[in-house]
């Protein structure tokens, strides 16, 4: 292993971090490289001197304060917010929401109402003059579909009648 | 199932007690790392006491993935981060400006005395100076990968997870970390004439 992968190697070595083939390889080339010994004494070093830092506790109030801006923060949120955080339990939201969907389909045929069915007055009422009549049509060109149906229902007709 | 996983889900169906007992479990450790990072008693308790609203709002979208201790320190982590870029404390302290002692000063010199241990010379207060100021220097990421894995002895997988970074992104830190403690504290060091002679 070269010098130049050992030593970069030698961070996760002194934490303890690498696998244990690789580990096996920096220690062999430790016993024949000097430079790279002295490189891991002088980092082992360093990391050890960070050992005698001193640790501190939370102070004695720590939760009361905690508490403290809890309720600070909650005091400063909105009515509808806190009511809706708190007091209104989910049943009863689900409720609200019901009840809500209905009110709304009832203004929406208010708001909106739906054509009226023809009753059978109106229908009796759309007498001749209001349907169209082929008659209202102008003739098909001679010799048309249209042309020859029409000329094929009228000789029938004609034939019904002397009969 | 992690006790404070059971704890956080109590917490969510409306048991104010279970929050109780995680901030008496964790208050010390929330305040100790962000000590360490932010190297002021006062700023310390505030950057916990909002860790600690952090996970009171956010308990509910707490989704039990990884232990409960990885997301509060990944809170305490993102805190400490942005309360150093918002204070702007990344300038970097010089070393050589901070404990010049006498004694620093003659131990600094004299490298041809012999030596059991590195920092005995050095008064216990100074010592924890010279740590601190250290510890200072480093960057942001450095110097809470520094922390969480020396004083809160986290391996690398669980600092990636808190720091939300691969496994060789926390050795680089760590690597340069080290090299950066190196320049700072080796000058300190007292070294023995059998290191001397090697060319230590």
């Amino acid at each position: 292993m070269r010098c130049k992968k050992v030593k970069e190697k030698l961070s996760a070595f002194i934490d303890n971090e690498l696998e244990s083939k690789i580990r096996l390889k920096i220690e062999q080339h430790l016993t024949k490289c000097f430079g790279c010994e002295q490189e891991l004494k002088i980092l082992t070093q360093t990391w050890q001197a960070l050992e005698k830092r001193k640790r501190i506790e939370a102070s004695v109030n720590f939760e009361e304060k905690f508490w403290q801006r809890v309720r600070e923060r909650e005091l400063k949120q909105p009515l509808f917010q806190r009511l809706l955080t708190r007091v209104i339990p989910i049943p009863a939201a689900f409720t609200v929401l019901i009840f809500g969907l209905a009110g709304g389909i009832y203004l929406s045929k208010i708001l909106f109402p739906k054509e009226t069915k023809m009753s059978s007055n109106d229908l009796y009422s759309l007498t001749n003059e209001n349907f169209l009549y082929l008659d209202n049509f102008d003739d098909f060109p001679p010799e048309s579909v249209g042309d020859i149906y029409i000329s094929l229902t009228s000789l029938r007709k004609n034939s019904r009648i002397e009969d | 199932m992690d006790p404070d996983i059971k704890l956080i889900l109590e917490f969510t169906r409306g048991e104010t007690s279970a929050f109780e007992q995680i901030l008496k479990k964790y208050k010390s450790l929330v305040t100790n790392t962000a000590y360490c990072f932010i190297q002021n008693h006062a700023e310390a308790e505030d950057i916990a006491q909002e860790v600690f609203l952090k996970v009171y709002n956010s308990a509910k979208r707490y989704k039990a993935r990884a232990k409960f201790s990885t997301w509060i320190y990944k809170i305490t982590a993102n805190i400490c981060l942005n309360t150093l870029r918002s204070k702007k404390h990344l300038q970097t302290v010089s070393l050589d400006t901070s404990i010049i002692t006498t004694e620093n000063k003659i131990m600094r010199e004299n490298l041809n005395s012999t030596h059991v241990h590195p920092h005995l010379n050095l008064e216990k207060e100074e010592f924890n100076q010279l740590i601190k100021k250290a510890i200072s220097s480093l960057p942001g990421k450095q110097r809470m990968t520094v922390i969480l894995q020396k004083y809160e002895g986290l391996s690398y997988l669980e600092i990636s997870e808190i720091m939300g970074c691969s496994i060789p992104a926390v050795d680089s830190l760590l690597q340069r970390a080290k090299q950066n403690l190196k320049r700072k504290l080796v000058p300190y060091f007292k070294i023995s004439k059998k290191d001397k002679n090697e060319g230590f």
